[in-house]
């Protein structure tokens, strides 16, 4: 425990006047604060903070090891919010934020980095930078080549690819693709993901569902889209919902397959989601393709 | 060169970038609210400082072609720059009110 402060809590209570018992009141019992003080035992993350703030000191100025780690968690969370509704300068900012960051976590940074590739991916960063990112991910940090990171980091590759209408490369990329996805089919298997994890599945689902659908592989797209829209589901995760419908919709458009009103139902959703989630992107693209669909029809 | 010419030539070169549609969209760059400002420098020489609706979708190259086109068929124009920002972020208020009803877009 030489990392925490115990010292300095305890000093700043005796200089308040609190006595233990005032300070735990109503946050927990005076036997967990006072084997706090004694060095004996560390409450929750909750707790700490509550006590910090009593006392008016920063959870970062008695414990900054766990300060670090909730704020590496709050830059991820953030992140995959930023990724999710499209707020791509939001991202990149965020991105850059991390990049400045001493990561305490390897399992944090790693996802990071997962979703750092993928950024640079989205809003056409120079492929070298990309590239070095990917094989940072792929050699040094997960040798596994297990993890939601790795396969973020092959979407990038691809989506980059893809942007170069190379076919060999894309068939390449979307074979490679097609394997590793195969673990995510199951629902059951994601259960046991933490909530950033989940969200950072989701975004790989999304991107590799653009990807297939970029690439002509509407009904693999479409495949995908389904499973997306079940594991959003299954934890009540509605943010995904606008990019998905429009995806959907644009899938629809482009086999000119489905009855008109499939079509402009799925914009309808999309643009209602986008509303309610503040995706501009998709507010915009939604509104343009119901534009199209109303001037089809006359 | 003097203000008013200066002010005539960027007014001249705005109406030629309400030519340029956005291919997605359908709708022109200035009623997109996607052309941030206009510098035209005495050699004639006009920077474009402008935004995308997302990061998302790189300049292609056809768009940076006709906004070149339309910003040097200006008579006096020399030469035309564009300058891609992010800031301040484009949102959909920016539109025009004709676009706004052009997309549907009633906020």
């Amino acid at each position: 425990m030489a990392t925490i402060n115990t010292e300095l809590f305890v000093n700043q209570r005796k200089k308040l006047g609190m006595s233990q018992v005032a300070l735990c009141r109503g946050i927990c019992t005076q036997s967990t604060l006072s084997k706090f003080e004694n060095k004996a035992q560390v409450p929750s993350v909750a707790i700490l903070t509550q006590l910090c703030d009593r006392l008016g000191l920063s959870l970062n100025q008695v414990y900054p090891e766990k300060a670090q780690l909730a704020q590496e968690q709050q830059l991820l969370i953030q992140l995959v919010q930023e990724l999710t509704r499209d707020d791509l300068r939001a991202a990149v900012s965020l991105v850059n934020r991390g990049r400045t960051l001493t990561w305490q976590s390897a399992d944090h940074q790693a996802t990071f980095l997962g979703l750092e590739v993928l950024t640079m991916a989205t809003t056409n960063q120079s492929w070298t930078a990309t590239l070095t990112v990917a094989t940072r991910i792929l050699e040094v940090v997960d040798q596994q080549r297990s993890t939601i990171a790795t396969n973020l980091a092959f979407l990038a590759l691809a989506m980059m690819i893809s942007r170069h209408h190379d076919q060999q490369g894309m068939s390449l990329y979307m074979e490679l693709l097609r394997q590793r996805m195969v673990r995510y089919q199951q629902p059951e298997q994601l259960s046991d993901l933490s909530a950033i994890d989940y969200g950072e599945l989701l975004l790989l689902m999304l991107g590799y569902a653009a990807l297939a659908s970029q690439a002509g592989d509407y009904s693999l797209s479409d495949q995908w889209l389904h499973r997306l829209s079940i594991a959003a589901n299954q934890r009540n995760l509605s943010a995904c919902l606008p990019r998905l419908k429009l995806l959907a919709a644009k899938n629809m458009i482009r086999q000119d397959g489905g009855p008109q009103w499939q079509v402009t139902n799925l914009l309808n959703d999309a643009v209602a989601f986008a509303r309610l989630h503040n995706n501009q992107t998709v507010i915009v693209q939604g509104s343009a393709l119901l534009q199209q669909q109303v001037k089809k029809n006359h | 060169m003097d203000k008013e010419k200066n002010d005539q030539l960027k007014a001249a070169v705005k109406k030629a970038l309400s030519d340029v549609i956005d291919p997605e969209l359908g709708i022109d760059l200035v009623n997109l609210g996607l052309i941030y400002g206009l510098e035209i420098d005495d050699a004639g020489c006009c920077t474009v400082t402008m935004t995308l609706t997302t990061m998302g979708c790189p300049i292609g190259d056809l768009l940076d072609r006709a906004i070149q086109h339309a910003v040097k068929s200006v008579d006096g124009i020399t030469d035309c720059k564009i300058m891609l920002t992010w800031e301040p972020a484009w949102t959909v208020d920016r539109m025009s009110k004709y676009a706004k009803i052009a997309l549907g877009i009633h906020m």
